[in-house]
C-alpha cells in the first residue's frame, strides 16, 4: 500500500547574498497512515524546513527547488496556489513551536478555530462556533463554552498550545505536523501536551510528524525516527531499532548525550564535540566528518547515500538505514579521538 | 473603560489649563507683548494708551488679569480684539470652516497613505516599493512650504492649470481651488502613513500568526485582512488621532502660502500684528485639539486591540 505522505529527493535552499543555503538536501522519507514519525535534529539541521516545504510555507528567500511531494498519490509541489490551500488546515495540518506567537492577538480563540472549519468544511458561522466549543472540550480546556470568546492573551502558553492542537485537529487532517510543539513549553506542560497528542491520534487515527530537537520527546512516542544533520537524513529506523541499535555516529553522539534512567550514573554525559557545519560551506563529503570520531578517509571527499543495515529488533524484519560509510556500532572504540574544542 | 475616559478627561482638562497658563505668561513677559504695539504708535498720547489699557484691562496687575481671563476663557470669552472690533472668539469661528475644509480633505488624502503603505509592504524590494521609499524620503526631506511654492510656480503661474487665490463660487471652482493646497497639506501626513503603514505590514507578515493563518489553508484574502491587516493598522488608529491637530498648526504655513482664509492665516496676522485675544484663542482651540486628539487615539486603540486594558 502506498504511503500517505511520500517525499523524494526533496531540496530547500535559501538564497542570500553569500551564496545558495542548502537547508534540505536531497531528502526522502515517508510516513503511513495514522503513523507517527519522528524528526530529531539540531536547530539548523532541516527538519522545521522540511516541514514547511510539505506545506509550501517556505518564505522568500526560500524555495523548494527540487524533488516531489506525494501525498495520497498527488505532488503538492504541483498543485496550484488554490488547490494548496485546500491541503492546508484539511488534509495537513501544523502546530508550531511558539503558542504565545502563534496565535492571532486580536482574534477571539474561537474566531480563529472557527476559520478553517467554514473555509473548508462549509460550516456556517454557529455551526463553527459551536464545534469549537468541542474542540477546546477535546483538548481539556475548562468552560470551554465561555473560554471559546476570550483571546489569547488570556491563556497560558500549555492552554494557547492546546488550542492550537484544537485547531490543527479541526478538519480531522490525515496528517498532523508538530514542529517543536513543547520546545517553547515548561518540562510539566510539556509532557501534558505530548499525551494529549498521543491521546487525541489514538481517537482520531491521524498520522503525526513530530519534529523535535530532543530524542526523549520522541522516544515514547514516535513508531520510526529520522535524525536529520545538516540537511541531510543522517539515519532512519524504528523507534526501538534506534534507541537499542544506533549506526550513525551522529544518531550515538546524541544518544550519549542524554542522560538515561536506565543505566548507571557512573557513564557521564558526553557532547558531541565542535559544532555544526556551515551550510553556505558544506564539506564536500560527509557533512558530519569534522567531529565525527569514527570517520573513513572515504567520508572526506564522498558523500555517504543511505544504505540499509541489518537490523536487531523485531526479529531483524525492522528497517534500518544509515547515510554513513563506516560500520561501527555504539561503544566502539573512537577512530579519531575527538580532540577538545577551545 | 467609563473610568478611564472620567481620569482622562479630567487630565485633560488640567493639561489644557496649564498650558494655557504658560502662554499667557509667555505672552505677557515676552518682548513685544500686549502694549508693544500701543507704546510703539507715535500718533497715540500717553493718555489714550491709558485710556485704551483700561478700557482691555491691561492697566491691572498681572495676577488680576489673569485670574480674569481664566474665568472668562472658561466661557470661550477672549475679549475683543485688538485691531478689529469684534470679538476675538467671533473673528476665529468665522475661519473654522474654512479651515476645517482645507484640513478634512488633506486628512482625507494623507489617509491614501495606508494603501500606499500596504501596497509597499506587499511589493517589498520591487520596483513600487523602492519607488514608493524614494519619493517618500525625498518628499520628507523638501519644506512643504517650499514645494507648496513650486507648485504654485509651475502649476498655476505656469502652466495656468489651477487658479492662484482663494476659491469662490460653484462645486467645480472650489474643488480646483481646495485640491491643490490640501494635496501639499497632506504631504506630511500622508508620507507619514505611508512609512508608518508599510514598517507595520512588515513587521505583521513576519509573525507566527500569519504563519499560522496560511497553514490553515485560508484564503489569501482573509488572511490578509484579518490577521496582516486587522494587526497592522492598530497603530494607525493612534496615528489618526496624533495627527489630528497638526492638520490645524501645519496649515498657518500652507494657508499663508496659498492665501487660504483659514484659522492658520489668521494666526499669522495676529502674531504680526500682535492681536493677542486672537492669538490666545486660536491656541486655545489647537491645545483642546492636541489633547482631544490623544485622548481620541488612546480610546481607539483600546477599541482595535483586546490586548490593551484601562486601568
Amino acid at each position: 500500500m502506498a504511503p500517505l505522505l511520500e517525499v523524494r529527493n526533496l531540496k530547500t535552499q535559501f538564497k542570500s547574498k553569500d551564496g545558495v543555503v542548502k537547508a534540505v538536501d536531497d531528502v526522502s522519507f515517508y510516513i503511513d497512515k495514522g503513523e507517527t514519525l519522528g524528526v530529531v535534529g539540531e536547530s539548523g539541521s532541516g527538519k522545521s524546513v522540511t516541514a514547511m516545504s510539505i506545506l509550501r510555507l517556505v518564505q522568500a528567500p526560500g524555495k523548494v527547488v527540487d524533488g516531489q511531494i506525494l501525498f495520497e498519490g498527488r505532488d503538492l509541489l504541483k498543485l496550484d496556489d488554490k488547490d494548496m490551500r485546500k491541503v492546508r488546515g484539511k488534509e495537513i495540518a501544523m502546530i508550531f513551536q511558539d503558542p504565545m506567537t502563534s496565535l492571532n492577538p486580536v482574534l477571539t480563540v474561537g474566531r480563529q478555530l472557527s476559520e478553517p472549519l467554514i473555509t473548508h468544511l462549509g460550516l456556517t458561522k454557529t455551526q463553527a462556533l459551536k464545534e469549537s466549543v468541542d474542540l477546546l472540550k477535546m483538548v481539556g480546556i475548562p468552560n470551554a463554552a465561555e473560554r471559546v470568546h476570550s483571546f489569547p492573551h488570556h491563556f497560558s502558553g500549555g492552554m494557547r498550545q492546546r488550542v492550537m492542537i484544537a485547531m490543527a485537529l479541526a478538519c480531522r487532517p490525515k496528517l498532523i505536523i508538530a514542529d517543536e510543539p513543547t520546545t517553547a513549553l515548561d518540562v510539566t506542560i510539556q509532557a501534558q501536551i505530548l499525551e494529549l497528542l498521543e491521546k487525541l491520534q489514538a481517537e482520531t487515527g491521524t498520522a503525526v510528524m513530530l519534529i523535535t530537537h530532543a530524542l526523549g520527546v520522541v522516544a515514547g512516542m514516535a513508531d520510526r525516527i529520522n535524525v536529520m544533520y545538516a540537511g541531510h537524513i543522517v539515519e532512519t529506523a524504528t523507534s526501538d531499532e534506534l534507541f537499542d541499535n544506533p549506526r550513525h555516529p551522529y544518531t550515538m553522539g546524541l544518544l550519549k548525550s542524554i542522560p538515561r534512567l536506565d543505566e548507571s550514573r557512573r557513564g557521564r554525559l558526553q557532547p558531541i564535540k565542535g559544532s555544526p557545519p556551515d551550510l553556505l560551506d558544506l564539506p564536500k563529503g560527509c557533512p558530519f566528518v569534522s567531529r565525527c570520531e569514527y570517520a573513513l578517509p572515504q567520508a572526506e571527499i564522498i558523500l555517504p547515500q543511505l544504505r540499509q543495515v541489518p537490523s536487531v529488533t523485531d526479529g531483524g524484519r525492522s528497517e534500518h538505514w544509515i547515510a554513513c560509510h563506516s560500520e561501527v556500532k555504539m561503544g566502539d572504540p573512537p577512530v579519531h579521538p575527538a580532540q577538545e574544542v577551545a | 473603560m467609563r473610568r478611564f475616559i472620567i481620569r482622562r478627561v479630567l487630565q485633560s482638562i488640567l493639561l489644557i489649563w496649564a498650558v494655557m497658563s504658560l502662554t499667557f505668561l509667555l505672552i505677557n513677559i515676552a518682548p513685544g507683548g500686549p502694549d508693544a504695539i500701543l507704546a510703539q504708535n507715535p500718533k497715540l498720547t500717553k493718555d489714550q494708551i491709558a485710556a485704551i489699557r483700561e478700557s482691555y484691562g491691561l492697566n491691572k496687575p498681572l495676577y488680576e488679569q489673569y485670574i480674569v481671563w481664566m474665568g472668562r476663557i472658561v466661557t470661550f470669552d477672549f475679549g475683543r480684539s485688538y485691531t478689529n472690533p469684534f470679538p476675538a472668539v467671533q473673528r476665529v469661528f468665522e475661519r473654522v470652516p474654512n479651515t476645517a475644509e482645507l484640513g478634512l480633505a488633506s486628512y482625507l488624502i494623507g489617509m491614501l497613505g495606508i494603501p500606499i503603505g500596504i501596497y509597499a509592504a506587499r511589493h517589498r524590494g520591487k520596483f513600487g516599493d523602492n519607488f514608493i521609499r524614494v519619493v517618500t524620503v525625498i518628499g520628507s526631506c523638501m519644506p512643504v512650504w517650499w514645494i507648496s511654492l513650486m507648485v504654485i510656480f509651475i502649476l498655476a503661474a505656469t502652466l495656468r492649470w489651477f487658479p492662484q487665490g482663494e476659491g469662490q463660487g460653484g462645486v467645480l471652482p472650489w474643488f480646483v481651488n481646495l485640491i491643490i493646497p490640501a494635496a501639499l497639506l497632506s504631504t506630511g501626513t500622508l508620507i507619514s502613513f505611508t512609512r508608518f503603514v508599510r514598517a507595520e505590514t512588515l513587521e505583521v507578515l513576519s509573525q507566527d500568526y500569519v504563519r499560522t493563518a496560511n497553514a490553515k489553508g485560508l484564503a489569501a484574502g482573509q488572511v490578509n485582512r484579518w490577521h496582516v491587516f486587522r494587526n497592522s493598522l492598530i497603530p494607525v488608529v493612534t496615528l489618526l488621532g496624533y495627527l489630528l491637530p497638526t492638520l490645524v498648526s501645519g496649515a498657518i504655513i500652507t494657508e499663508q502660502i496659498f492665501q487660504w482664509p483659514g484659522m492658520g492665516r489668521l494666526f499669522y496676522q495676529s502674531a504680526v500684528s500682535r492681536d493677542m485675544p486672537v492669538l490666545l484663542c486660536i491656541l486655545y482651540i489647537s491645545t483642546i485639539l492636541t489633547v482631544l486628539g490623544t485622548l481620541l487615539a488612546d480610546i481607539g486603540y483600546g477599541l482595535v486591540d483586546p490586548r490593551v486594558r484601562y486601568d
